[in-house]
């Protein structure tokens, strides 16, 4: 039983630091959309510039831009979500990884996939996307014309 | 109040909307601009300009390179804010609006024409020139169909689906020159819209814009170097010492000392 115990505490152990990881990877990913967004805007500024001319108002300037960085985390999500349900179901359909059952008590990697922990984390991830694209949407929306169009 | 297709179908038929609100299409009242250079000091570009543009007339702005014609034309086109003064299109006092009722003026009731086109290099012709119109909130059909118009105006209908590389500079000014008049505006501003071409497509690019505004009326400020160009306005302006000097249409002489005091840089 004491033995038992401090396997799962392990376990939990183990599972806490899967969380800070991946919370990890979720913010470098988060910080990868925001130096996106702001190239995009630097690359973009006389095109900004340009809009505004035409009568583009701030707040569609930054839905704009919000919307693309948005997207950039759906699509994204969407194919990392896919790919790690399938990694899943092919560990556990064919138990590809071994484990040593003298340590664990089984002979292969148990996988459980729980839908609402993949909802959960999908939303996550989304919400991280539209947090990240709202300082690169505010500078591209707060642009003067004049500044922008005369941008080389 | 109109809708912007009912905006779109009315400006094919009849001329500029100055006419139905009787109101001067711009206006400017000592207008002053004050930048703060690099040492701190203040540089006084305009120091009270003033100027009032009537319906369907053409004004051409001349003067040495640097002393501030762009930086009018910004202020004029609610693309800047003065420092000091005001700015009316059609009656509107610019400085009494916020950034939205600015963008307002700058898709309704101003079409601007820059020296290097600036036009949306993702897009085709037809779909820079319909972008004015979307923005406004014409819907897709309409505002489509009044590009296929405006192209065909300036003889580039065979053109509308090619992206601005794609088409020679005289063909990508006359793509511009057909956005600028997309939502019928009040006031065509036009910032040296043939110093980036050759003599022959200039002279292209002039016909086109004067005969634009003969056919809708449009009221115009250009900004140019061109003696051509500006000796077929209405009134030519110098801005010289930071305001706008008298009329020197009609006079060759000051014509060629102007072209002398620019060829020498």
């Amino acid at each position: 039983m004491m033995t038992n115990q401090a396997l799962f505490s392990a376990l939990a152990l183990e599972k806490l630091a899967m969380w800070v990881i991946l919370f990890l990877i979720v913010v470098v990913a988060a910080f990868n959309i925001v130096s996106t967004l702001v190239m995009v805007v630097v690359d973009r500024t006389r095109e900004i510039g340009i809009l505004k001319s035409m009568g583009m108002t701030n707040h569609r300037i930054l839905h704009v831009f919000m919307l693309q960085g948005v997207w950039i985390g759906v699509i994204g999500t969407s194919i990392g979500t896919l790919l790690g349900c399938t990694l899943a179901w092919v560990l556990d359909t064919y138990e590809i990884i071994q484990i040593p059952p003298d340590v664990y008590f089984v002979d292969r990697l148990p996988v459980a996939l729980h839908l609402f922990d993949v909802v959960l984390i999908f939303m996550a991830r989304v919400g991280v996307a539209f947090a990240a694209t709202i300082y690169p949407a505010y500078q591209a929306s707060r642009l003067e014309p004049v500044e922008a169009i005369r941008h080389e | 109040m109109s809708s912007p297709s009912d905006r779109l179908h009315r400006a094919d038929e009849a001329g500029p909307r100055a006419d139905e609100a009787g109101q001067v299409p711009l206006e400017a009242r000592n207008l002053r601009k004050h930048f703060l250079s690099g040492d701190g000091s203040e540089l006084k570009i305009l120091q009270g300009v003033d100027l009032r543009v009537g319906t369907g007339e053409v004004v051409a702005i001349v003067g040495a390179s640097g002393v501030g014609k762009s930086t009018l034309l910004h202020l004029l086109g609610a693309l800047d804010r003065p420092t000091e003064g005001e700015v009316l299109v059609g009656g509107h006092d610019l400085s009494e609006m916020d950034q939205e009722a600015r963008a307002g003026v700058r898709n309704r009731d101003i079409g601007f024409v820059f020296q290097f086109h600036h036009l949306l290099r993702d897009f085709t012709a037809q779909e820079n020139v319909a972008f004015p119109c979307r923005i406004g909130g014409a819907s897709e059909g309409a505002s489509r169909d009044r590009a296929r118009a405006l192209l065909d105006s300036v003889g580039l209908s065979h053109r509308r689906g090619h992206l601005p590389t794609q088409l020679s500079g005289g063909e990508q000014q006359r793509v511009a020159v057909a956005r600028a008049l997309a939502n019928s505006p009040l006031i065509l501003l036009a910032d040296e819209p043939s110093g980036n071409l050759d003599a022959s497509t200039s002279g292209e690019l002039h016909e086109l814009l004067f005969r634009l505004r003969e056919e809708k009326g449009t009221s115009m400020v250009l900004v140019t170097h061109n003696l051509d160009l500006a000796g077929q306005a209405d009134r030519i302006l110098e801005l010289r010492d930071g305001v706008l000097h008298n009329d020197v249409n009609g006079d060759p002489s000051e014509a060629d000392a102007l072209e002398g005091e620019e060829s020498g840089g």
